[in-house]
């Protein structure tokens, strides 16, 4: 059947190269996902093993989702599992999408003083096991109500897990561990990401997958300088190191992947060999996730390792801009992470 | 027809002149924007009326000598009273002046927004852009029956509120494709227009 409507489809001289063809055909080897299917895997498979997860949000149901991230769930799991409008019930385990994180502030009372305190007040009694999730930081020319990263705002909050996942990988594992931690977990995604394809290995694909939070993970192996990011910036930071290491400094890339446990290790451990560091964020400068990785950086052992001072590159201190020029300016750029670890590396 | 004719040639020498009452009532208004660019109608101050203004003055001309009423009454629903005396009006007149008026403003509105659609679809408006071409009674409405003076604040449906508490139409077009020139200097974009006493266009509701 393939090979026939192939053959209608196909330029004339493909012709005998698929009458060689078998019909059945194998699965290629490196699959490539977009981030927004690897959450919808993600969240598809956790509602199949555990009835008591639903996903409540705005358009999440019959739209299929604002950034069709929740596609087809409806469709599969009815009006109890997928819901237009947040009710409270007890014993379940909600995600809960916010359409971009820009609208949690109107929530933020919740997550706050209803999710992330509630397991400390009431002495342990009462866990929360709930995950909000939604796009984070700056889109496209959606200005200053719509740009705000809140992976500090969030992570400063003791009882509230948050993660931030970069590429498909990233995004299922974490998601999935989200939903099975019976803490409140943030996750953070990025509404550019979502349409881009990564290679997606075969132990990703297992319904099993979990990625570990509290864990970040070394996209790049190097020798001259540590470059610490998160979410969408990680992809900047590596195209930076591909650039740096044909005038040969070797950069090492770790991609955070969770706020909130940092994991320190792995940062204090990839200083200490490196002996620079440079931190890349989308959010603003002022108490940031990069402030909080130099501050723990200097409480650590790893600050003796330093051959000179720790450096940020971070979004400008401005409510973000709508005009296009301002707002490529307003974010950190290649460009802006190559004149950073210049600088530090002092060449 | 020859009778028209000359009435048409005498409006429009008289073009200059100082307005007369009743059949040239729709000719001085032309004439007079023309010259003042409209402040007595305090309709905003930057309407061009110079192109084609003769072919209008024409037609309207010939328009304007048939018989229709100068105003129109309309009867406004009761309201219910908590504690009041009277309430507001049951009836209403909406003069012809008027009338044109919020015409002419509500028509402003739907051309801009209808430009502001073509130049989303060609991306030259980048992120969000919510119309109100359909809705321009809303914010035309609301305009005449406040003043100026009044405090007004709006989602992030703005664009029409923007024009209708003052701002031109350039401005707004400027704001929306991100120029220096725009209200809030291309920094704000669809959603974060201010004017004089106008709180903008917000994202979050």
């Amino acid at each position: 059947m393939a090979a026939v409507s192939g053959l209608v489809r196909r330029p004339l001289r493909e012709v005998s190269g698929l009458l060689k063809r078998r019909f059945h055909w194998t699965a290629p080897a490196a699959l490539q996902v977009t981030v927004r299917d690897a959450i919808n895997q993600g969240m598809d498979e956790e509602l199949e093993r555990d009835e008591k997860v639903f996903l409540l949000g705005e358009e999440v149901a019959q739209y299929d989702g604002a950034y069709k991230v929740s596609r087809g769930l409806w469709k599969k799991y009815g009006d109890k599992r997928i819901i237009d409008t947040p009710i409270s019930e007890a014993g379940l385990r909600p995600i809960c999408e916010f359409m971009t994180f820009n609208f949690s502030m109107q929530a933020i009372d919740q997550v706050i003083n209803s999710a992330a305190k509630t397991y400390y007040m009431s002495g342990g009694l009462q866990p929360v096991p709930i995950v909000f999730r939604g796009p984070n930081g700056a889109s496209a020319g959606v200005a200053a109500q719509h740009s705000q990263c809140f992976a500090a705002w969030y992570g400063h909050c003791p009882g509230l897990k948050v993660v931030s996942p970069w590429n498909s990988e990233d995004a299922k594992g974490l998601i999935k561990s989200a939903i099975r931690d019976n803490n409140p977990v943030v996750v953070l995604e990025n509404e550019l990401m979502y349409g881009v394809p990564f290679e997606f290995p075969p132990e990703a694909q297992s319904k099993d997958f979990l990625i570990p939070i509290g864990k970040a993970k070394i996209e790049r192996q190097g020798t001259h300088i540590t470059v610490v990011s998160h979410s969408r910036p990680v992809g900047h930071c590596l195209e930076a190191a591909a650039v740096l290491s044909k005038e040969g400094v070797e950069c090492e890339v770790i991609n955070m992947r969770t706020i909130r446990p940092m994991d320190m290790e792995t940062i204090e451990a990839s200083v200490m060999k490196t002996n620079h560091l440079v931190t890349v964020e989308g959010g603003w400068p002022q108490f940031g996730v990069g402030a909080e990785i130099c501050a723990r950086i200097m409480e650590g052992p790893a600050f003796n390792f330093l051959d000179a001072p720790a450096v940020r590159v971070t979004g400008a201190d401005v409510p973000m801009p709508y005009a296009k020029i301002l707002e490529d300016n307003s974010i950190p750029q290649v460009k802006d992470i190559i004149f950073a670890i210049k600088k530090t590396l002092n060449i | 027809m020859r009778k028209m004719l000359a009435a048409v040639s005498r409006v429009l020498s008289g073009a200059s002149q100082k307005p007369r009452h009743g059949l040239a009532t729709l000719p001085s208004l032309v004439s007079i924007s023309r010259l003042k660019q409209s402040s007595h109608l305090g309709l905003p101050k930057c309407w061009d009326y110079s192109h084609s203004l003769k072919t209008r003055q024409a037609s309207r001309v010939l328009v304007a000598s048939r018989n229709f009423a100068n105003d129109a009454t309309f009867e406004i629903k009761k309201c219910d009273l908590h504690r009041l005396e009277e309430g507001p009006p049951v009836t209403t007149v909406l003069t012809r002046e008027d009338g044109l008026k919020y015409y002419r403003m509500m028509q402003t509105v739907r051309r801009m927004e209808l430009k502001a659609d073509q130049l989303y679809k060609q991306k030259i408006i980048r992120g969000f852009c919510h119309l109100c071409d359909g809705q321009e009674a809303c914010c035309v409405g609301l305009e005449a029956g406040i003043n100026p003076t009044d405090h007004l604040i709006t989602a992030y449906r703005a664009h029409g509120f923007t024009f209708t508490r003052g701002l031109s139409v350039r401005e707004i077009l400027a704001e929306l494709t991100g120029r220096k020139g725009g209200c809030a200097k291309g920094k704000g974009g669809s959603m974060h227009m201010y004017a004089k006493n106008f709180y903008g266009g917000n994202g979050i509701v």
